[in-house]
């Protein structure tokens, strides 16, 4: 099986379960009524190798947002995106000089809902290992490539916890090397970690 | 000399309180340096409500009143000052409570601006740092206001700017506001 298929059969296992995912961040009390959600979509490009990578940004750190943060290449669907999944291939093209027609598309996962209301669905993807990207200098600083595996293994997901008061708000933080994975980065990876099976939960 | 209730003790009269708040201006309690002269018998919870003599003051803008002749003293204690009164009074942990916040914009152009339990607006920046600092239960979360004295964020205040902040993502934990970067994740 390559692995395109084999994370193919993995989603389409893992999304078949029930299991506990991350609660989507509260919304945000400030917004009355009905929310309208913003759709934006990440891409989560793993490299096809023995030891799979998976592909993460680091934004600059002069940005005016999200400035040094690591991220997934992704952002806004447009509307000129045919769907999340063009939304996704053109963010990471525009970003890191990904070619589109490079990425084997696997499928998408659990989405994410922001606190500020971004719902993001992470589209996964099969891209050949070694590809020359070049960070976009005006958003992104730099791109490197860490081990899937360890990305997804529980054990490298660090739990940190916000308390005021009985106000408590939980985040992951996965640090790899000098980088430091937060978030809501950090959060979808964490349920992409168990819909991939590398973090069964008895649910 | 015996101690009258607090309303008594202001030789500025009520409608030149109000006058001066009308204004946006508060009265000049640092220029005033009268004896100090007793305690008012009041206490500011740390929930920010006000008590006289155990009893908590209901009326909101008696509250809003007094806390315009809010000082706080070098020695770190409070007091209620008038050109000729000053009263010493018990405050529990912070005199004020952000009940309530405004964000626009986004990272570094992110603007936080804050309304106290007393109606007073205060915006989050160079002059009015957000910080958190570590209690005994815990790490809580002030806000400069003015004079050495601050707002004690409300909980469901905090777990806005908490959420703003998770979402923002990054270097650190925390958020911008007016210019400057308020860390809100306790570390130094």
């Amino acid at each position: 099986m390559t692995l395109a298929e084999r994370l193919r059969a993995a989603l389409i296992e893992g999304h078949r379960e029930e299991t506990i995912l991350l609660p989507s961040a509260t919304r945000d009390p400030r917004i009355d009524g009905e929310m309208v959600l913003a759709p934006a979509a990440v891409l989560v490009a793993i490299t096809d190798r023995a030891d799979p990578g998976l592909i993460l940004t680091q934004r600059s750190s002069s940005l005016r947002t999200h400035a040094g943060q690591v991220a997934f290449p992704g952002g806004r669907v447009d509307e000129s995106d045919p769907d999340e999944i063009a939304g996704a291939l053109r963010e990471a093209r525009e970003e890191i000089g990904l070619p589109s027609d490079q990425v084997q598309i696997i499928g998408t996962s659990d989405r994410y809902h922001t606190f500020t209301g971004f719902d993001i669905v992470p589209v996964l993807g099969v891209v050949p290992p070694d590809l020359p990207l070049v960070p976009q200098q005006s958003e992104v600083d730099d791109w490197f490539e860490l081990p899937l595996a360890f990305a997804l293994d529980p054990a490298n997901r660090i739990k940190r916890v916000m308390e005021f008061q009985g106000a408590e708000r939980h985040y992951y933080e996965i640090l790899w090397k000098e980088r430091r994975i937060w978030g809501v980065t950090a959060a979808i990876l964490a349920n992409l970690s168990r819909r991939l099976g590398y973090d069964r939960i008895a649910a | 000399m015996p101690m009258e209730p607090p309303p008594d003790l202001a030789s500025l009269s009520l409608t030149d309180i109000a006058r001066l708040l009308a204004e946006k201006r508060l009265p000049p309690v640092d220029k005033w340096n009268p004896e100090h002269c007793g305690d008012s018998e009041m206490r500011i919870a740390r929930d920010g409500t006000w008590f006289h003599q155990g009893s908590p003051i209901g009326r909101e803008a008696m509250v809003r009143l007094f806390s315009t002749i809010l000082r706080r003293e070098p020695d770190g204690s409070y007091v209620l000052v008038t050109p000729v009164e000053k009263l010493s009074i018990e405050v529990e942990d912070a005199p004020f409570v952000a009940v309530e916040l405004k964000s626009e914009g986004v990272g570094k152009d992110r603007a936080l601006a804050f309304r106290l339990n007393t109606g007073d607006l205060v915006a989050a920046g160079p002059d009015n740092a957000l910080t958190v600092r570590e209690g005994e239960n815990g790490p809580h979360p002030y806000l400069y206001v003015r004079g050495g004295m601050e707002a004690l964020v409300a909980r469901s205040v905090y777990y806005e700017l908490v959420n703003l902040a998770l979402d923002e993502g990054g270097e650190r934990v925390g958020l911008w506001s007016n210019g400057a970067f308020f860390p809100l994740d306790g570390a130094a």
